[in-house]
């Protein structure tokens, strides 16, 4: 430890009335809160998209709204959900708050939202009189009204096709719920049995929080947590501090481009500049286009911010979790009215997905030279949502079925990317099984669910592959699909090849063969094959210092092909008894 | 023929446990020999049947007189978590020979990029597909191919596989396809070990149970060969009944059941804690218990909940889950050898990363150079360095205090009493969480419980524990490095059998139901039967798995065996998750989404051994020593006791330590310990 860090170490165990010890006991505490949240989430409720999936994050704020433990979860949700409290509390102060009070709100403008399908709800807790805590949650809803089922349109041209806005709004009063505002929203949901459920489900999650806090409160009192509190957020502080002090200071550059905003295919020019120094970072996105008319080209501030965070605490050591305390170093600028600050009313919802992951690629390949062990090469994209949607031949009743899907991650310094995961902001999210998947929606049939050959980008360390699935649809229907990385594909980095990218193909094989990335509500006919294929990820380094051991896995296991092999790793292999030919092999290298 | 044997193979050491007829436990430590654990084992057997267990007359023979022998098989489980696996193949359905590749697609690390997927079980190239579909109802929506089967079969002899898992989508909905299957690859390769994933794991959710299979197709010859060569030793010594494993799921089975199910032993020894902790709660009158099994790198810990052992029915060994019924351990990286550091914030941590046996702590003398657990309790003076291990090892004093010092205590700005003290306390407020998450994620209360602390380490931090949590009272085993063992001849033969069976409640038909749970009983009670369990020991106990229908997620609702009642099924279900979550929607409609049968074969409970009270020969209880141990802030001179010599009915006053050569207790300030009659310590706080 260095004697600055050792004099700061002094400093604190002066300044804070708690000792390191129960700091740490504190903080333990109030981790096992948020994560008993979450399972009384996971086990309560009703929709795929939540149980399944797990589209959703617990976390607590203090008794000024500042965040101070978040659940393993989805990170892009974590860093976003100060923006809920600040929109709350502009509404409803914290000093009129009471127990039993229940806020709730979706709208990224009006309500800190993240993407309308996002509901949160917000539960204060108080102990002896005064308000201490507030427990919040962040779930994804199944249908939240709008153009298309699923509410996931990327060619919405306005907010409103996203479905209902929730404002900032009191949801209860003295624990009695104000049935006029989830009357109303479920008069707006495609499917609002399943919203009710998972309402249930994070009322629950809330009630659980308070609970728990209670119990960590009666054990230490009341000044002892206020104490650690100051100390926790100082740590999270320290810790980002000490991540961004591994760059050197300076100003780091880079600028890409999206593929296209679903009104229209032109590129979206996205442009970065970080500056660092000591341990602060400036993130600014100026020079990015103007926004668009489209939603997938608009990542609303609300995000932008959030994905600039998380771009960082994947550099920062969080297994403690993340608070307020660690985004203080992080300092994020874009020009309002740019597609990273679109203005209202522009449509949002799924370029949370398609911008907000490229905006975190952009600083990786911003940083990659200054950091080459630490960054990933490109990666399959956004969360390449699809829904698949009618109404069930027997019953008559509407289905909506929602997914994210995975796709290739990028090669890494020391390992090949990894294969079939899910983006960069989802983090914990799971796929929905197939076999669930028919149990749920008898009208689809899972025809196949693969690795897509070929897919990844050549490197020393190779991309992962991308994934395959077909559908049929068994009634009619429509489908809606939210991909990029269809003409911008996943980059290679440090010599690293490009991977395969993205695409839609409805009824691959025959004669009306389409392919579909940013289209909503396309109807289709009983007996058509959706095939989504998710793009791979990129190579990292040179193909040819691949070791040939590794290609031939690769054709053994039919993900490439022998002509593959030579094409991007000059590695020869005999076709007949599947084996490196080491001469050829080297002797080609050599040549190259 | 009355003495029973129990061997429970450890990372470092195999433990064995004998219990005499005259109820004498005789208790054997001795070094697991992990390149063929095989050895390991009959070195202890030969020690404890022979010289130190005194109780064999017939040396040529000396397990004739074993009427029982119980055996923890770690073997499966380490030839999992090393890969040293057998040339396994798959086969699925048409189209998805890459679900196991695929696994759920999650990052169960959210901001770890570094993440790296594990290794797939089996590779792409030993996965064949056959053409057939069954949908979840079990209706064939494409016939069997069985020329594509045929293929399959070549293929499988062209690679020389060893074992096969076979796992179609929806087969828990209709096997006949999966059966069809073995029937083909039998005729083409004999020898073939085959697995099908509706025998194995007949429940929804294709990767879980293409999973659960391919370890189970895998595992097969490992504990076939195991098994073979170990009994066939143990006849030469005079085994005469069939070898019984311990299942993960707290029952055994017979060695040669266990061929076939090698997935249910993964668990095996943790969950022998779990049981000895159970029976031995039984025998003092516990209810509700949490035992706590603290080893070298990491701590097991288990419910026991109204005298049984809570299981789950589904767990993950290396990121790989396993659908089977088993005791549900929360395993978390806090172990003796645990080490503590400073982040890059300044804050102090102690693990997960531990020292282990290899380099272990630094007060081993074995090249460590981290400050552990262990050698925090050094310097406390909580272990005596010439008493631990009955002074074999020789610890290294002041190598502990040095590694606290410069390591710890530096940064921290901390004297290095303190900082050990703050490594005892960290690690044990992570045990405690651990401790909380484990019961609140069931709806139980804390309070309700006694910790149970066990394992090598357990009683080291029993005191601290019961502080900083919210269990009332502890106790620590006799023999508490011992007990995984105990617990193993003490299990019942148990069998569980499941299907899938999703009905809204109010549209089942309970004939229909009944009738499944006469076919999963019968199914599982012939095994116990095949296993040598008269009708008499039998017991069988049925529950259904209910839901709000939407919902995702289910509660077990045990049902009588006469007749179903559905209004009463659904209350109880209501009560259940007001129980569990705080709340019911009893206006919701329910469904049932599983059927469970677990079938018991009772064995006799043989009674652990009674000490006496203290009589007038024994004197007082008097401590043999003094010595300073750092408590809440300043060093105290503190009372040392020997184990042995206390008596039923002793009571010490904390702080105190009590020792003997394999565990240390410590009883902190505001404590008091007393012993009861099987000398267990039991540890209350002292109430004002």
């Amino acid at each position: 430890m260095s004697e600055a860090r050792q004099t700061i170490e002094h400093e604190l165990s002066n300044h804070y009335a708690v000792d390191p010890i129960t700091l740490e006991v504190i903080r333990a505490g109030l981790m096992s809160v948020v994560h008993e949240m979450s399972i009384t989430m996971d086990r309560t409720s009703y929709s795929t998209i939540i149980r399944e999936v797990h589209d959703y994050s617990c976390v607590l704020f203090d008794g000024q709204g500042r965040l101070i433990a978040q659940a393993e979860g989805i990170p892009v949700f974590n860093g976003s959900m100060n923006f809920v409290i600040e929109a709350v509390t502009a509404r409803y102060p914290l000093n009129e708050m009471r127990p039993g009070d229940m806020y709730i709100s979706n709208d990224p403008y009006t309500g800190g939202g993240t993407h309308k399908n996002d509901i949160n709800i917000v539960m204060p807790i108080f102990w002896e009189g005064e308000l201490v805590m507030l427990g919040a949650s962040k779930a994804h809803h199944l249908d939240v009204g709008g153009k298309d089922p699923g509410s996931w349109s990327s060619d919405a041209r306005n907010t409103y096709q996203e479905g209902i806005s929730i404002p900032a709004m009191r949801l209860a009063r003295d624990g009695v719920i104000n049935d006029a505002i989830t009357d109303l929203l479920f008069a707006n949901m495609r499917v609002p049995h399943l919203s009710r459920g998972d309402f249930a489900a994070q009322i629950a999650a809330g009630k659980t929080a308070e609970i728990r806090a209670h119990a960590v409160l009666k054990k230490h009192g009341v000044e002892v947590f206020h104490n650690a509190v100051e100390a926790i957020l100082d740590h999270g502080e320290r810790m980002t501090r000490s991540a961004i002090e591994r760059i050197p200071d300076g100003v780091y550059h880079a600028e890409g481009h999206a593929d296209g905003d679903g009104a229209s295919e032109q590129p979206i020019r996205i442009q970065v500049k970080a500056t660092v120094k000591g341990g602060d970072i400036w993130i600014d996105y100026a020079g990015s286009d103007p926004q668009r008319a489209g939603a997938a080209g608009n990542c609303h501030w609300v995000n932008t911010v959030s994905c600039s965070r998380e771009f960082m605490m994947f550099l920062t050591d969080t297994e403690l979790g993340g608070n307020e305390g660690s985004y203080r170093p992080i300092h994020v600028d874009a020009p309002r009215g740019s597609v990273f600050r679109p203005q209202y009313p522009a449509p949002v919802t799924t370029g949370m997905g398609d911008m907000g992951t490229r905006l975190i690629e952009l600083l990786f390949k911003a940083l990659a030279d200054v950091l080459p062990e630490e960054v990933i090469a490109g990666t399959f994209g956004n969360f390449a949502c699809m829904t698949l949607s009618g109404f069930d031949a027997e019953t008559g009743d509407e289905f909506v079925h929602f997914s994210p899907y995975a796709g290739g991650w990028g090669g890494r310094a020391g390992v090949d990317g990894n294969s079939a995961m899910v983006s960069l902001g989802s983090g914990d999210n799971y796929n929905i099984p197939c076999e669930v998947m028919e149990t749920k929606f008898p009208g689809l049939l899972a025809e196949s669910f693969k690795l897509r050959n070929g897919s990844a980008g050549a490197g020393r360390q190779r991309g992962g592959w991308g994934i395959s699935y077909d559908y049929r649809m068994l009634w009619p229907g429509q489908f809606t699909i939210a991909l990029d990385r269809d003409k911008y594909v996943p980059e290679g980095l440090f010599g690293g090849e490009n991977a395969q990218g993205s695409g839609l193909i409805v009824a691959p094989g025959t004669d009306t063969e389409a392919v579909f990335t940013r289209t909503s509500g396309v109807e289709v006919e009983a007996g058509t094959v959706l095939s989504h294929r998710t793009a791979g990820g990129g190579g990292y380094g040179n193909p040819l210092e691949r070791d040939p051991q590794a290609v031939l896995d690769d054709v053994l296991d039919e993900f490439i092909t022998v002509e593959d092999a030579e094409r991007s790793y000059k590695v020869i292999i005999d076709p007949q008894t599947l084996s490196v030919n080491a001469a050829a092999t080297a002797k080609l290298r050599q040549a190259s | 023929m009355k003495h029973r044997l129990a061997a429970d193979i450890g990372g470092t050491f195999t433990d064995l446990v004998l219990l005499d007829e005259d109820g004498t436990l005789h208790v054997h430590k001795t070094p697991s020999t992990p390149d063929d654990f095989k050895a390991g084992v009959l070195t202890g057997v030969k020690h404890i049947t022979g010289s130190a267990g005194g109780v064999v007359v017939n040396q040529d023979s000396p397990l004739a007189d074993i009427e029982y022998f119980v055996h923890g098989a770690t073997v499966v489980l380490n030839a999992l978590i090393q890969r040293k696996l057998p040339t396994t193949a798959l086969i699925t359905t048409a189209g998805f020979r890459d679900v196991l590749e695929i696994m759920r697609t999650n990052n169960p690390y959210m901001y770890d990029m570094q993440y790296v997927k594990p290794k797939v079980l089996i590779p792409r190239r030993l996965r064949f597909e056959v053409t057939e579909r069954i949908r979840h109802t079990g209706e064939v929506l494409t016939p069997l191919d069985e020329d594509s089967v045929r293929a399959a079969a070549a293929c499988l002899k062209k690679a020389d596989a060893a074992a096969v898992a076979v796992c179609l989508l929806h087969a828990y909905a209709d096997g006949a396809h999966e059966r069809r299957v073995r029937e083909i690859i039998l005729e083409e390769c004999p020898d073939i070990v085959v697995c099908l994933s509706s025998e194995v794991a007949g429940e929804l959710r294709e990767f879980e149970r293409t999973s659960t299979t391919s370890i189970n197709a895998s595992t097969v010859p490992i504990i076939t060969s195991y098994l073979d060569l170990l009994s066939s030793e143990l006849r030469d010594m005079g085994l005469v009944r069939d070898l019984c494993v311990m299942q993960s799921n707290g029952g055994v089975i017979t060695a040669n059941v266990a061929r076939h199910l090698p997935v249910r032993t993964v668990m095996s020894g943790p969950s022998g804690g779990v049981v000895g902790g159970s029976y031995l709660a039984g025998a003092i009158g516990i209810e509700n218990a949490l035992t706590v099994d603290m080893g070298g790198t990491s701590t097991d810990i288990g419910v026991i909940a109204d005298g049984r052992a809570l299981t789950v029915d589904e767990a993950e060994v290396d990121r790989w889950p396993i659908l089977a019924p088993m005791i549900e351990i929360l395993a978390i990286g806090a172990g003796g050898g645990s080490i503590g550091w400073i982040d890059a914030g300044g804050g102090l941590r102690v693990g997960p990363q531990s020292a282990g046996a290899q380099p272990g702590p630094v007060c081993y003398r074995r090249g460590g150079d981290e400050p552990t657990v262990t050698d925090a309790c050094v310097v406390l003076g909580r272990i005596d360095p010439d008493y631990f291990l009955g002074g074999e090892m020789g610890l290294d004093v002041d190598g502990a205090h040095q590694v606290i010092e410069s390591k710890v205590a530096g940064a921290l700005e901390m004297d290095k009493y303190k900082a050990a003290a703050g490594i005892l306390t960290v690690v044990t407020a992570n045990m405690a969480k651990a401790m909380r998450q484990i019961l609140v994620a069931r709806g139980l209360d804390p309070r309700d419980f006694t910790l149970m602390a066990f394992g090598g380490a357990g009683g080291m931090v029993v005191g601290d524990l019961l502080r900083v949590s919210d269990v009332k009272r502890a106790v620590v085993p006799n023999n508490p490095g011992a007990l995984c063992a105990i617990g193993m001849l003490v299990t019942d033969f148990r069998h569980d059998a499941s299907t899938t069976l999703v009905r809204s409640l109010d549209q089942a038909d309970p004939d229909e139901v009944m009738k499944l749970f006469v076919e999963l009983e019968k199914k599982a009670v012939d095994q116990l039967m095949s296993e040598g369990v008269v009708s008499d020991d039998v017991a069988t106990e049925r529950y259904i798995d209910v839901r709000y229908i939407g919902q995702e997620y289910y509660l077990r609702i045990p049902i009588s065996n006469q007749a179903l009642d559905v209004a009463t099924l659904g209350k109880d279900f209501n009560d259940e998750h007001e129980r569990n979550y705080g709340y019911a929607t009893r206006e919701f409609p329910c469904e049932m989404v599983n059927l469970r049968v677990t079938a018991l074969g009772r064995v006799e409970r043989p009674s652990f051994p009674e000490y006496p009270q203290r009589s007038a020969a024994d004197g007082a209880l008097e401590p043999s020593m003094q010595r300073d141990v750092f408590f809440d802030g300043a060093m105290v001179t503190t009372n040392i006791y020997k184990v042995e010599t206390l008596r039923a009915g002793d009571s010490i006053t904390g702080p105190a330590v009590i020792e003997d050569p394999r565990s240390t207790v410590v009883i902190l300030p505001g404590q008091q310990a007393s012993v009861d009659r099987l000398r267990n310590i039991h540890v209350e706080r002292i109430e004002n």
